[in-house]
């Protein structure tokens, strides 16, 4: 009897604390164990209170096995978990230590590369000594203050368009030269003649004989190709990795 | 040196031939007579002047490259080379044919009269320099567009026919998919073709005077006009006889003449997703050559020691020419327009 009470108890704070979570997106997922459940509930809370106020989802996600690319996992991930479009995941593997932190939409102006770096040497030491609940409790509220700042200047736009001026200054110049060496050619329009077709009599081209021989066949197969493997499609992601 | 000058019967001034009427025409009265008025009428028949041999003229030589003899006009010294059979002097402007350049193997079967005035030459040269942002300024600076010259040039003019076979490699691609794969099937073909192209009045110039790719450009004639020859269509212009044999412009007649034979044929090759030429054997036999002189308008300029060359069919208006291109020109140009590009690039990439 104690045993079923028990039982019921546990499926009970099991329900009440779990039901919430998935009734919302789950938002920490912590398959390696590294936090308490409490700990959980806390970063959860956090990470809600972020969406609610900028429709942003910062998402968790602490594994112990192996992948082959944390990139490509945590990208995957995202966009398969039917979060928002904008947002960040911070993937951490106990396996081999990878960490990548993986942006989507605005959030891969607000959350730059560099901004990314930043908050990766903040809470770099609490990793190195696992302190998982120390250093996910201050990841949120560091996204979160980038988020609210907005993007940076010097940081994607102005960088961004230099960098397309770096490409289409030399296009331009290409395409000036290519108009004024069209004009050059009009300089000289002297051309020998190609043929004597305009002095074909009429009516005297006579084929007397014509053959079409089949030779040979040759035939290869090539396997339809399955679409991209990532069902995120053709998202595009911004993101910062590495070791702890 | 046998030559011929043409008199007006009425005041006796020059006639020349005028390309808009057809006719020779007296600057001087305004009269005008159709040639064969003149060829008939002995008042207006050209007067032919038979100096030289054993007169007093020393200097009357047609050995070598030039000869040189005096205006019966105006008794001035006008100078030609081996080949001129018309010009005017250099004085008093009097057009003469030389004649008995003009006799012999030299006699022209066939001309094409001018139907292009020297007025409508020089606007086509005009408008040819004309938007030439790249021409230099000094090119132009002389006025020189007045000194475009009607110039009756030395033709062959070659018929042949082609025979031969060609062959070609092709293919045929068919592409479909089954189950897991895409399978592409490709069936090659050896195609071959036999037959004959007959080919009338393909011209090539027979002087060295003009290169090939001039009079080539300035291609075709249209062969309808040309009419036996005769010395009254030369007079006012300037011409020359060909100092290029006949058997020396059949190897580029038969180049041209197979090219064609091989569009002709290729064109019945057809239903293959590839074709590539892969032989042909082709024998061109050469038919009945005619000498003949046709109208071009030119002009030579010397610029920084390399000749520009300007040319303009004579009967159909079709133009020609080289001009020379300023360095200085060309790069402020190629900057002017990557400003603007520049520009353009500037505010695309802000959207970018």
């Amino acid at each position: 009897m104690k045993k079923t009470v028990c039982l019921i108890s546990v499926l009970l704070i099991i329900a009440f604390t779990a039901l919430p979570v998935y009734a919302a997106k789950e938002r920490v997922i912590d398959t390696a164990d590294l936090l308490t459940a409490e700990e959980e509930q806390k970063l959860s809370a956090l990470a809600g209170e972020v969406y609610e106020k900028y429709g942003v989802d910062i998402v968790i996600l602490l594994e112990d096995t192996y992948v082959s690319s944390p990139q490509r996992h945590a990208e995957d991930y995202y966009d398969n978990g039917g979060y928002a479009d904008d947002g960040i995941i911070f993937y951490l593997s106990v396996y081999d230590r990878d960490w990548y932190m993986a942006t989507s939409g605005s959030c891969m102006d607000t959350l730059s590369d560099s901004r990314l770096d930043d908050i990766f040497e903040e809470i770099k030491s609490d990793l190195a000594k696992n302190e998982f609940y120390d250093a996910l409790s201050s990841f949120i509220p560091l996204c979160e203050g980038y988020i609210e700042a907005g993007p940076s200047f010097s940081a994607t736009p102005v960088g961004g368009y230099i960098l397309n001026m770096c490409i289409l200054l030399p296009v331009a110049f290409v395409v000036a030269l290519v108009v004024v060496s069209l004009e050059k050619k009009k300089m000289n329009t002297a051309v020998l003649q190609k043929n004597a077709n305009d002095y074909i009599i009429n009516g005297s081209v006579d084929i007397k004989e014509q053959k079409d021989v089949f030779v040979t066949s040759t035939v290869t197969r090539v396997p339809i190709s399955q679409g991209s493997g990532s069902g995120g499609g053709g998202r595009s992601h911004g993101g910062r990795g590495g070791k702890f | 040196m046998e030559t011929l000058e043409y008199r007006c019967p009425n005041c006796n001034a020059y006639l020349v031939f005028d390309p808009k009427s057809g006719k020779m025409k007296c600057d001087y009265c305004l009269s005008d007579f159709t040639v064969d008025e003149v060829k008939e009428n002995n008042d207006t028949r050209g007067k032919v002047h038979n100096e030289g041999h054993g007169h007093t003229h020393s200097e009357e030589q047609t050995n070598g490259d030039y000869f040189c003899y005096s205006c019966p006009s105006c008794g001035g010294e006008i100078i030609g080379d081996s080949t001129t059979a018309a010009t005017e002097c250099p004085f008093c402007e009097n057009p003469t044919v030389i004649t008995q350049r003009l006799s012999g193997e030299f006699k022209p079967d066939y001309v094409i009269p001018f139907k292009i005035t020297k007025k409508e030459a020089v606007s086509a040269l005009e408008k040819l320099y004309g938007g030439k942002k790249l021409l230099p300024n000094a090119f132009t600076r002389d006025n020189r567009v007045k000194k475009v010259t009607g110039m009756y040039v030395p033709y062959w003019i070659c018929d042949c026919e082609a025979s031969g076979t060609v062959s070609y490699d092709a293919t045929r691609v068919h592409t479909f998919s089954s189950g897991k794969y895409i399978t592409t099937r490709t069936d090659f073909f050896k195609v071959v073709r036999r037959g004959t192209v007959a080919f009338d009045n393909i011209p090539q110039d027979g002087t060295t005077k003009l290169e090939g790719i001039h009079t080539e450009s300035i291609e075709p004639y249209d062969y309808s006009e040309m009419i036996p020859f005769s010395n009254e269509y030369l007079s006012g212009y300037f011409a020359d006889i060909y100092d290029v044999n006949s058997e020396d412009v059949l190897g580029r007649v038969a180049e041209r003449a197979k090219a064609s034979v091989k569009e002709s044929f290729k064109e019945t090759v057809i239903g293959y997703a590839t074709v590539s030429e892969s032989e042909s054997n082709i024998d061109i036999t050469k038919g009945d050559i005619h000498y003949a002189l046709l109208p071009v308008w030119m002009l030579n300029t010397n610029w920084n020691g390399k000749t520009y060359t300007f040319a303009m069919n004579g009967q159909t208006g079709k133009v020609v020419g080289d001009l020379p291109v300023d360095k200085k020109k060309f790069w402020k140009r190629t900057a002017m327009f990557f400003g603007i590009f520049a520009a353009v690039a500037a505010v695309v990439a802000f959207f970018i």
